[in-house]
């Protein structure tokens, strides 16, 4: 118990880009094609092991946003970590992300973002050019490319943000 | 014994850095070279510098200002310090001693060892005695049943449902949330409770906070309390930590006020801790004791056992008002009785039938002539007895008439009467007998006196002349002859009967019928003699009259017999 170390984490992101499908694949591996909406917040819980530690991830799915929608600062407060997640198809994705950053920015004060493109499966829908994402990470965000039907760099994605974090994780991610 | 060495060594190297000044000046002193300075310090010093020389490399008297020292030098070490370094020496020597002599610890444990042994023991048995109680009551009673019933109807289990009845309220888990992350800080639960993982529990109670104060508040309010069903979540809302205090039932003041001071004893106590909390749950392990001071419970007000005094006293008092009426009922029909028998007591009363009606006795009887009349006697009995009374009494005539009361008859009447009696005697015979009984044979008398009343009376009043025909019967048995025969032998039997009674025979006619098919008539009463009074003209001829009358009076005895 004596290294078990809990942290907050968030999950935001436009509507429906797989927030949630990437926290079940993370947590219980599963996926669904059924898209069930997230109202408000839902909580899953994790270990993820480090060297020193295990890192007890509280991971907040928050209902995806849109421009009618802000992001609830409330439920960001906290947080140790924040995983933006895009969609890889979706051509707008840019713009939303930097606005969710700015956000992110404002409410919570040198937390490491992970930006997760998801979808990776669908290549030939695939829309996130090399400059979209060199874009991206000049906000200063890590970027990464998920699939959540998959399971590609699901967990290596958490994992880059517990070592963004400051922990050694076992089996470091190269980015 | 490690310690004492390293205190020893201590103190040792202390000594050897109080001795240090003069190492250093003795070298000093080789390193000038100069003699006068050692001179000078024999001669301050003397005989001391040697002897403290010497004890510094003796060591052992040392060793004895140790020992007149440790004692000291224990009582003033810190306790805790102490206990913490002597605790794994006195471990290993403990372990070594039990090892090399194992009787001696079972010697000095024995007599601990015995109680504590037994009140285990008995602790055990009377929780299982109680839980067993418990269960048999709990299975066995109707209210045990119902309650089955209503925790399947409500779909929870029996034992859950068993302490919603007996349990007022009850804490069932206590968590401490940091509140800027809703990382579960520490939790508690009450024995036997499943509740689901604290942490995630812990998180989403704040993003329901968060989200109440969002959309309902505009202020800095905080979600305080929630219900489901019939659990309620208190929330103590402190600036740093939230105590989240889950209650089954309805809590009671005093919790409120517990929870209250719980968070604020945790703030005062952790407070720079949640401030820089990093995640690490660990330095939270202190508040289990706090936090456990709020898993209370309160037990139902046993109200049943207020109760029963209040039903008692009822039950009581209605067996006593039942009592009470039926002394009255019983009383009074004690009054009835006597009233009644007093009734029946009155000279010349009869009661026959009596009635009750509340405090009133109705008698209904027979009262001679002369007697007391009904009015007179309800006065005096309800003077007597102080009970209402009716009599209704029917005039009755008991035992024979007053003489003055008969009327007087004609000699016509009084012969008519006996002539009745007299063809109202049958004699009956045993089968085949001619002979009468010695029982048929007592009826002779009165036949005797009532036709020699008859002869007094027609001669008194100058009526006429009577015959008696004694007609004889037989049954079905045997000839007709024989049946005529025998008949008539038996009129015979009884005229030689009354004859021999000084009746006159010549007004006696014997007649043989013999069988007569009847079916009203038993056999034996076919076997008879029957007597036929008719009267006799004072100048006919007995002999034709005779015939003649024999003739017309067995017409007439057939219809009067049959």
């Amino acid at each position: 118990m004596s290294n078990l170390v809990s942290k907050k984490v968030c999950m935001v992101g436009p509507f429906a880009v797989g927030k949630t499908s990437l926290v079940r694949r993370f947590v219980e591996s599963i996926f669904s094609d059924n898209y069930l909406t997230t109202i408000g917040v839902k909580i899953s819980k994790k270990i993820v092991e480090t060297d020193e530690h295990q890192v007890n991830l509280m991971i907040w799915d928050i209902e995806g946003v849109d421009t009618f929608t802000a992001l609830k600062t409330s439920n960001l407060r906290g947080a140790s970590g924040v995983l933006l997640v895009l969609d890889g198809t979706r051509p707008a994705s840019v713009e939303m992300a930097s606005e969710i950053h700015k956000t992110l920015c404002e409410s919570l004060d040198d937390v490491p973002i992970v930006c997760l493109i998801n979808k990776a499966d669908l290549t030939f829908d695939w829309k996130m050019d090399t400059a979209e994402i060199e874009a991206l990470e000049n906000l200063g965000m890590t970027t990464i490319r998920t699939s959540a039907k998959t399971g590609e760099n699901v967990e290596e994605a958490f994992r880059l943000v517990v070592e963004k974090m400051g922990f050694n994780t076992l089996d470091p991610v190269s980015s | 014994m490690q310690t004492p060495e390293g205190k020893a060594e201590g103190q040792a190297s202390s000594d050897d850095n109080l001795a240090l000044p003069d190492h250093h000046s003795q070298q000093g002193v080789a390193e000038d070279g100069g003699q006068d300075y050692l001179k000078l310090r024999r001669l301050v010093l003397g005989s001391d510098y040697a002897d403290a020389i010497e004890r510094y490399l003796a060591k052992e008297p040392d060793l004895t200002k140790l020992v007149e020292n440790l004692p000291e030098a224990l009582h003033e070490s810190s306790q805790e310090d102490l206990s913490e370094s002597l605790a794994p020496v006195v471990d290993q020597a403990l372990g070594k001693s039990i090892e090399q002599n194992p009787s001696r610890i079972t010697n000095i444990i024995f007599p601990i060892m015995g109680p504590a042994v037994r009140k285990a023991v008995a602790a055990a048995l009377a929780d299982m005695v109680q839980t067993l109680n418990t269960l048999l009551e709990q299975s066995l009673s109707l209210g045990s049943l119902k309650w089955r019933i209503k925790a399947w109807r409500a779909s929870m289990p029996y034992a859950e449902y068993v302490l919603l009845q007996t349990i007022e309220f009850r804490v069932e888990q206590v968590l401490l949330v940091h509140r800027e992350t809703g990382l579960l800080l520490n939790s508690v639960t009450a024995p036997e409770v499943i509740t689901q993982d604290p942490e995630l529990v812990s998180s989403m109670l704040t993003a329901i906070g968060d989200f109440v104060s969002d959309s309902f508040s505009a202020g800095k309010e905080t979600l305080e309390k929630i219900r489901v069903g019939d659990l309620e979540l208190h929330l103590y809302v402190g600036p740093l930590a939230i105590l989240a205090i889950a209650v089954r039932g309805t809590a009671s003041d005093e919790l409120v006020t517990l929870g209250h001071e719980t968070i604020e004893k945790i703030h005062a106590r952790f407070a720079p801790l949640l401030q820089h909390f990093e995640g690490d749950r660990a330095d939270f392990d202190e508040a289990v004791p706090v936090l456990s001071e709020c898993l209370i419970h309160q037990e139902v007000a046993p109200k049943k056992k207020g109760k029963p005094w209040l039903a008692g006293i009822l039950i009581i008092a209605g067996l006593a008002y039942l009592v009470y009426q039926s002394l009255l009922v019983w009383q009074q029909n004690q009054e009835f009785n006597l009233l009644e028998a007093a009734v029946n007591k009155q000279a010349g009363y009869l009661v026959i039938t009596s009635k009750r009606e509340d405090t009133h006795l109705y008698v209904t009887a027979l009262r001679e002539v002369g007697s007391l009349s009904p009015q007179e006697l309800e006065q005096s009995l309800s003077k007597q007895y102080g009970v209402d009374i009716s009599i209704n009494a029917q005039l009755m005539h008991f035992g024979p008439l007053p003489e003055a009361e008969v009327k007087p008859k004609t000699g016509t009447e009084q012969i008519q009467l006996l002539v009745d009696k007299l063809q109202n005697t049958v004699f009956y015979f045993a089968p085949g007998e001619i002979q009468l009984s010695a029982l048929e044979l007592e009826k002779i008398p009165e036949v005797v006196n009532a036709i020699q009343e008859i002869e007094r009376l027609a001669t008194a009043y100058q009526l006429h002349a009577y015959q008696i025909i004694l007609m004889g019967f037989a049954d079905s048995e045997g000839s007709s002859a024989t049946n005529i025969k025998v008949s008539k032998q038996r009129a015979e039997e009884i005229k030689s009967l009354l004859s021999a009674n000084h009746i006159d025979s010549d007004i006696l006619v014997t007649w043989g019928v013999g069988h007569i098919d009847n079916e009203g008539v038993t056999e034996q009463e076919k076997r008879r003699v029957s007597l036929q009074m008719v009267p006799r003209a004072k100048n006919e001829s007995l002999t034709e009259d005779q015939e003649h009358t024999a003739g017309s009076s067995n017409k007439r005895a057939q219809g009067a017999s049959f």
